[in-house]
């Protein structure tokens, strides 16, 4: 991965327990693609903004982390907890405002201002409680390392195809 | 909940900052008998505060929001401060106030090009699956690519300083906790002609709107009202000044420093929403009532000291025979004036020597018992006045914020709008969105203002003579 620009976005409330899902995961996921020689950009936030697809512009990867309400089975992933997925732009807003942007919007937008953009995967973790605390449950906690490892085996092969 | 054909709720108002309804009530007739802007959540900062040391309060109180979390930690700073009985060394007041410009840049920003222009571009009455913020990046590229650019600027230059974009950490009791170096400074410094260019481009933009729809603009829930705003030496400050009044007809009517805001301004409790009504005192409630914000600083001031936003400043006076301008409408032309101001000053800040230096605090073990900050947030006064005791601990918070101020001419201007458009039971979607505008105009942050938990958007209630909900409109 040397010489591959990345950017690695852990969104969501961290306050919220198991919320805080993505902002455990990102780093971690960062960590990794620097080791394998990538120039990682990493951005924690509570919710995705307009703003990031300038920064999404200059990357050839973009690696978005995010907590699911969900049991994280879809897509293929079955019964662990979380789902990995290539996204593709996508205009449909969740809700009517800036509050609820998903990634595959933020692409969306992205195309339509005619920016470049980068190959988006997204990691989603299955939480088990979204309640206050600034800790992620033991569940979820155990997920994120599962989701950390499928991770890397997905991208590990991914590469060697290459 | 019953409802029936003479109730309309709006419910919830969508691209404002915070949670919030609208209650339409008619008559038997279907005439609109009373309007009303109600904030329907409650968190309570004030209340659980107490007992943290005062030290905390600039890392607490920013969590009201995630939109200003600059204003309420520099407001705090500024408190602190005042407890600590410390004047801050000259970097650490202009390292605080650079990143209290940046905050005004991205959330004028943010207000102007991402959740007012698509009513202002597509028209009141557009389809709102295209008046949106995606519809402005299809139908007018260049103007979201300049909103991206000026809320990505902002937002660099507070994280630089505060390590993150939102609820960043900076200011500390006596100063900040961070320099700014050489590189990042000379970064912003090449950054700036380009945003500036932009924004000048967004001015041209709403001075031909409001000149090519002049009848609707000026009467569009156009309420005179007296305006007040942080000033020194008589010209526009969002930092540190004192408290200008200024009436309806353009008399001064009082100024007063900042620590001593609580002789002056009243706060007025409705039971039907957890938003304060703060009004000036010596005229009582309502007469005292007031506005804050972009519109009230620029008529408050007598001018800008930077010279661009000066001529603006100018420019917008001459669109009244008097110079006070009244029209809601033009709460965002004023906004992007600040945004100039923002970016003028930002230079001047950039250029001075002291904003690099290192000398960034001071500190005392001599505890005041209460200490005041003030600032003008991005949407109008904000204040926070704590209460300590001898070891420091918190026992009495106040918070006033821009959008209380407001309270009572966003309640006036929903009314009459509702009035002017609302004729009968059948009430269109664009009839509702410019209801929902008046609230827009304003950028209230509904979040700060009750402290409210949860999501964000507004809804919308008509009723009948009864009172009786007939209709309700929610989009969340």
């Amino acid at each position: 991965m040397v010489g591959v620009k990345a950017l690695v976005c852990g969104y969501g409330n961290p306050s919220r327990q198991d919320d805080g899902a993505g902002h455990v995961l990102a780093p971690r996921i960062a960590a990794w693609l620097e080791e394998k020689g990538a120039d990682v950009q990493l951005e924690l936030a509570h919710q995705l903004l307009p703003e990031l697809s300038e920064d999404l512009s200059l990357v050839d990867l973009a690696v978005f982390a995010d907590a699911s309400v969900s049991s994280g089975d879809a897509e293929g992933t079955e019964h662990r907890g979380f789902a990995i997925r290539e996204l593709a732009p996508d205009p449909v807003l969740e809700g009517a405002n800036l509050h609820s942007m998903g990634p595959e919007w933020l692409l969306d937008l992205m195309e339509t201002l005619g920016m470049r953009r980068p190959r988006a995967l997204l990691v989603t973790v299955a939480g088990a409680s979204f309640d206050f605390s600034d800790a992620l449950t033991p569940l979820c906690a155990s997920r994120v390392e599962t989701a950390f490892d499928a991770f890397r085996a997905c991208m590990e092969d991914a590469f060697e195809a290459r | 909940m019953a409802q029936d054909k003479n109730t309309i709720v709006i419910n919830p108002i969508t691209r404002i900052e915070g949670h919030g309804k609208i209650t339409v009530q008619l008559d038997e007739q279907g005439q609109v008998k009373s309007s009303r802007f109600h904030v329907t959540q409650f968190r309570g900062f004030e209340a659980f505060s107490e007992g943290r040391d005062f030290r905390e309060m600039p890392v607490i109180t920013p969590r009201i929001c995630g939109i200003c979390p600059v204003s309420h930690h520099l407001a705090s700073a500024k408190a602190c401060d005042a407890i600590l009985g410390v004047t801050i060394p000259p970097t650490a007041h202009k390292l605080r106030e650079l990143m209290h410009m940046a905050q005004f840049v991205q959330s004028h920003a943010l207000s102007f090009f991402h959740l007012s222009s698509p009513d202002l571009l597509f028209g009141f009455d557009a389809d709102p699956a295209v008046r949106n913020v995606a519809g402005l990046a299809k139908d007018f590229p260049e103007l979201a690519v300049m909103g991206i650019g000026m809320r990505k600027f902002g937002q660099e230059i507070i994280k630089i300083l505060g390590g993150k974009k939102v609820h960043p950490w900076h200011s500390i009791p006596g100063g900040v906790n961070r320099s700014l170096r050489v590189d990042e400074r000379d970064a912003l410094l090449k950054d700036l002609p380009g945003i500036k260019q932009n924004l000048k481009k967004a001015l041209d933009l709403i001075k031909k709107y409001l000149a090519d729809h002049d009848s609707v603009a000026r009467g569009f829930a156009t309420v005179e009202t007296s305006y007040m705003g942080l000033v020194r030496d008589g010209a526009l400050e969002l930092f540190d000044g004192d408290i200008r009044l200024r009436s309806p007809r353009g008399r001064v009517t009082d100024e007063f420093a900042d620590s001593e805001y609580y002789k002056h301004i009243g706060e007025h409790v409705e039971a039907w929403s957890y938003l304060k009504f703060p009004f000036y005192l010596p005229l009582g409630y309502p007469h005292g009532s007031y506005r804050v914000g972009p519109l009230a600083r620029l008529n408050a001031c007598d001018d800008i000291s930077t010279p661009e936003a000066s001529a603006e400043l100018y420019a917008f006076r001459r669109t009244t025979a008097d110079g006070v301008v009244h029209s809601t409408m033009y709460y965002h032309y004023a906004r992007l004036i600040e945004i100039l101001y923002g970016l003028e000053r930002m230079e001047e800040l950039l250029n001075d020597p002291d904003i690099i230096g290192s000398d960034l605090r001071v500190t005392s073990a001599d505890l005041q018992p209460e200490g005041v900050g003030v600032v003008e947030a991005p949407r109008g006064t904000l204040i926070h006045h704590y209460r300590v005791n001898e070891k420091g601990a918190i026992t009495d918070v106040n918070l006033i914020v821009a959008t209380g101020h407001n309270n009572w001419a966003m309640n006036k201007g929903v009314d009459m709008v509702a009035r002017e458009y609302i004729k009968g039971f059948d009430v269109t979607e664009g009839v509702l969105n410019r209801m929902e505008h008046v609230i827009r105009c304003y950028d209230p942050c509904l979040s700060c203002s009750t402290h409210a938990v949860g999501k964000m958007p507004l809804a919308l209630e008509i009723q009948d003579a009864q009172g009786r909900t007939i209709r309700t409109l929610k989009k969340d």
